[in-house]
């Protein structure tokens, strides 16, 4: 077993192009596999938000009469179809705290947040234990939640983590009675940072419907060209992949090529091995140096250079450089078992 | 011909993959240069008017159409007209500030080709309203070419040597819109894909960026393991290329008995398949026709070469010089 390891270094040394070329080749392919997955797992737009705008709202007039109406009709619109919610400058004057106004379905907003018919207001990260407030001269009940970083992640990402403000659930009562439908800015943050459900049904016309009169038009987000071509995913997906399926293939038939070549330049002493009592297995565990060096040198080799990057790409990495050594060595098995030259050699087991 | 096949498969999944590569850096060439004004997107195409009709740009507003850009460029860009049904511009570069006393481009706008603007410069300039400004966008590309406002393109009139550009993200929109413009007296210049592109200044670009520099590294090691390849293929037939000669055969004619078939299979099956590339990735494909086929010339003659030289060094090399050809 020693012997055919040192054999096979021997082997490995005289015909070192082979060697050389096998390294260079996997481990190119390998950085540029990894390199390429790992650009497109940062650059894809769903791994930076789960949140995705269908529809953007554009002020197209300074007109803002119609915005008691465009606020309910909204509000009648979007129910049952997911949450929003607004800053509310009418509130925040009325009760001298910051005041958000929810509409649709509160769990989106908070998890602890219930679906009533009534008007409920909850405060958040309060420190008193009241179960009343007062303001605008009726009193109503109060409920306690706790903002934490978990139920700010995502859509809700203007609230700060600590701050202390109050939640107006607005349900069974009219949504323009409750923010400053006069500023135009209030009703288009009401509209324009709807969070819907991904199976909510939209109807391009009804929205058309919805907006028609009033001072915002619909700017559809994959009508946008410009948008559209950002980002390098599309260069890494597109036709990286498919460039490097060819050179592994290109790999492939080099190998072939080159160790038939290196059979038939290494006929006479292979065939002194035979003859001195060696099988076939011991031709394969021979040349298997070949494979296992390689392996040793890539592993330890992409070991050192991707140091930095996170656990599962290096996995990848690795499984690509054992995936191609092992897909070779299989190769090399399968032309040693059909070269004529050596069984004539070896005769009939 | 030993395994001759091998050789023809080689050669032309290496020219597949070297295409690939190429036409990769070429894309990274044309995105990160900005050859495209104004933020257009690959697909944009350019028009020039030349007075031969009436230029009138109406008929855009017929199509209905919200995917669509389309910017008349006056006087090299310092005065730029913008019809944005989609209202892209806005959506991506507005910060949104101020509703209720500044808005963007309404249909009625465009319609009524009302004189009004929005104010694109770099450093944000007073928006009065009394000038007809009626929105800013701030670092937008309209500001590109030094426009400080973007007009209604339905109030600017087009005036001979105006460039216009039109984009979108569908073909058919593309075509409509490019049909009109030349009954309009337009003439379509070259702009985006289309665009001749120096495919060497393409390459030395793309060496200097990160992921075409690796590919094009793989495409030239595969451009060496083709040297090493095409040496086997002929030292495995060296035996037979001495039975040519002591039979008279000629160093040429052995030569094109063995590398004639594969060279013209690698010439027709690269042509084919590299055409088929094309139309499969077509939605990333950045090389012109023109590239294409100087590429293919320079790689087949590459192949010749390696042909020749490879078949000389086995000569060279061979034992019985004088036996092999004369």
């Amino acid at each position: 077993m020693i012997d055919l390891f040192f054999l096979g270094l021997k082997d490995i040394f005289r015909y070192f192009r082979l060697f050389f070329l096998l390294l260079v080749s996997v481990f190119i392919i390998t950085i540029i596999f990894v390199s390429g997955t790992l650009s497109a797992f940062y650059s894809e737009p769903s791994h930076t938000s789960k949140f995705n705008k269908i529809y953007d709202l554009v002020p197209v007039s300074t007109d803002m009469t119609g915005n008691r109406d465009l606020a309910d009709r909204f509000q009648e619109w979007f129910n049952g179809k997911g949450m929003a919610y607004v800053s509310s400058q009418y509130l925040n004057k009325m009760t001298g705290m910051t005041t958000y106004v929810v509409t649709g379905d509160p769990v989106l907003f908070h998890p602890q947040m219930e679906k009533t018919d009534h008007l409920q207001v909850y405060e958040a990260n309060g420190v008193g234990g009241e179960t009343e407030i007062r303001f605008g001269g009726n009193a109503y009940p109060l409920k306690q939640i706790r903002m934490e970083a978990e139920t700010l992640s995502g859509p809700i990402s203007d609230i700060g983590e600590n701050e202390t403000f109050l939640v107006v659930y607005v349900s069974g009562k009219k949504i323009s009675d409750w923010i400053n439908y006069e500023d135009g800015f209030a009703v288009w943050r009401l509209m324009n940072t709807a969070i819907l459900y991904e199976d909510a049904a939209i109807n391009e016309g009804e929205l058309k419907d919805m907006l028609e009169g009033s001072f915002l038009a619909l700017s559809k987000y994959s009508d946008n060209p410009i948008y559209n071509q950002l980002g390098e995913y599309k260069f890494v997906t597109g036709y990286l992949y498919p460039c490097l399926l060819l050179m592994i293939f290109c790999v492939f038939l080099f190998f072939r090529m080159f160790y038939e070549h290196f059979l038939r330049q290494m006929y006479q002493e292979y065939t002194v091995h035979i003859l001195y009592g060696a099988g076939l297995r011991d031709i394969v565990l021979r040349n298997s140096m070949l494979m296992f060096l390689s392996l040793l040198i890539l592993f330890f080799g992409f070991w050192y250079i991707s140091r930095g990057e996170p656990t599962p790409i290096r996995s990848i990495g690795y499984l690509l450089i054992g995936g191609m050594l092992g897909m070779l060595e299989l190769l090399m098995v399968w032309i040693l078992c059909r070269s004529d030259r050596l069984k004539n050699v070896k005769g009939v087991d | 011909m030993e395994k001759s096949i091998y050789l023809t498969l080689f050669s032309v999944s290496v020219f597949l993959a070297v295409l690939l590569a190429v036409n990769y850096a070429a894309g990274i060439y044309r995105y990160h240069k900005k050859s495209l004004p104004y933020g257009l997107s690959f697909n944009a195409m350019a028009f020039e008017y030349t007075g031969s009709s009436g230029g009138n740009l109406q008929g855009l507003l017929s199509l209905e159409k919200t995917n669509l850009v389309v910017l008349l460029e006056k006087m090299d860009g310092a005065e730029i007209g913008l019809y944005d049904p989609g209202m892209v511009y806005y959506s991506s570069f507005s910060t949104e500030m101020l509703i209720g006393s500044y808005r963007y481009f309404s249909q009625e706008d465009y319609a009524g080709g009302r004189m009004v603007g929005v104010s694109v410069a770099k450093s944000p300039m007073n928006l009065g309203k009394d000038q007809g400004i009626i929105s800013s966008l701030s670092s937008c590309p309209l500001a590109d070419k030094g426009a400080s406002v973007a007009w209604n393109l339905f109030a600017l009139e087009p005036e001979e040597g105006d460039m216009v550009y039109v984009d979108s993200n569908s073909k058919a929109v593309l075509k409509k819109v490019r049909d009109l413009l030349l009954n309009e007296g337009y003439e379509e210049r070259e702009i985006g894909t289309n665009a001749e592109l120096d495919l060497t200044a393409a390459i030395r670009y793309g060496l200097t960026y990160r992921y075409s520099f690796y590919l094009l590294f793989a495409a030239g090691t595969m451009l060496l393991f083709h040297v090493a390849v095409s040496c086997i293929y002929m030292e495995n037939n060296r035996k037979r290329f001495l039975l040519h000669a002591l039979y008279g055969g000629k160093r040429l004619a052995v030569l094109k008995v063995y590398g004639g078939p594969v060279f013209l299979t690698v010439a027709v099956a690269s042509l084919i398949l590299g055409c088929l590339f094309g139309i499969v990735f077509s939605e990333n494909w950045h090389l012109t026709a023109g590239n294409f086929f100087a590429f293919w010339t320079a790689y087949l003659a590459y192949t010749l070469g390696l042909y020749f030289i490879n078949f000389g060094l086995v000569h060279l090399r061979s034992r019985n010089r004088r036996a092999v050809g004369k």
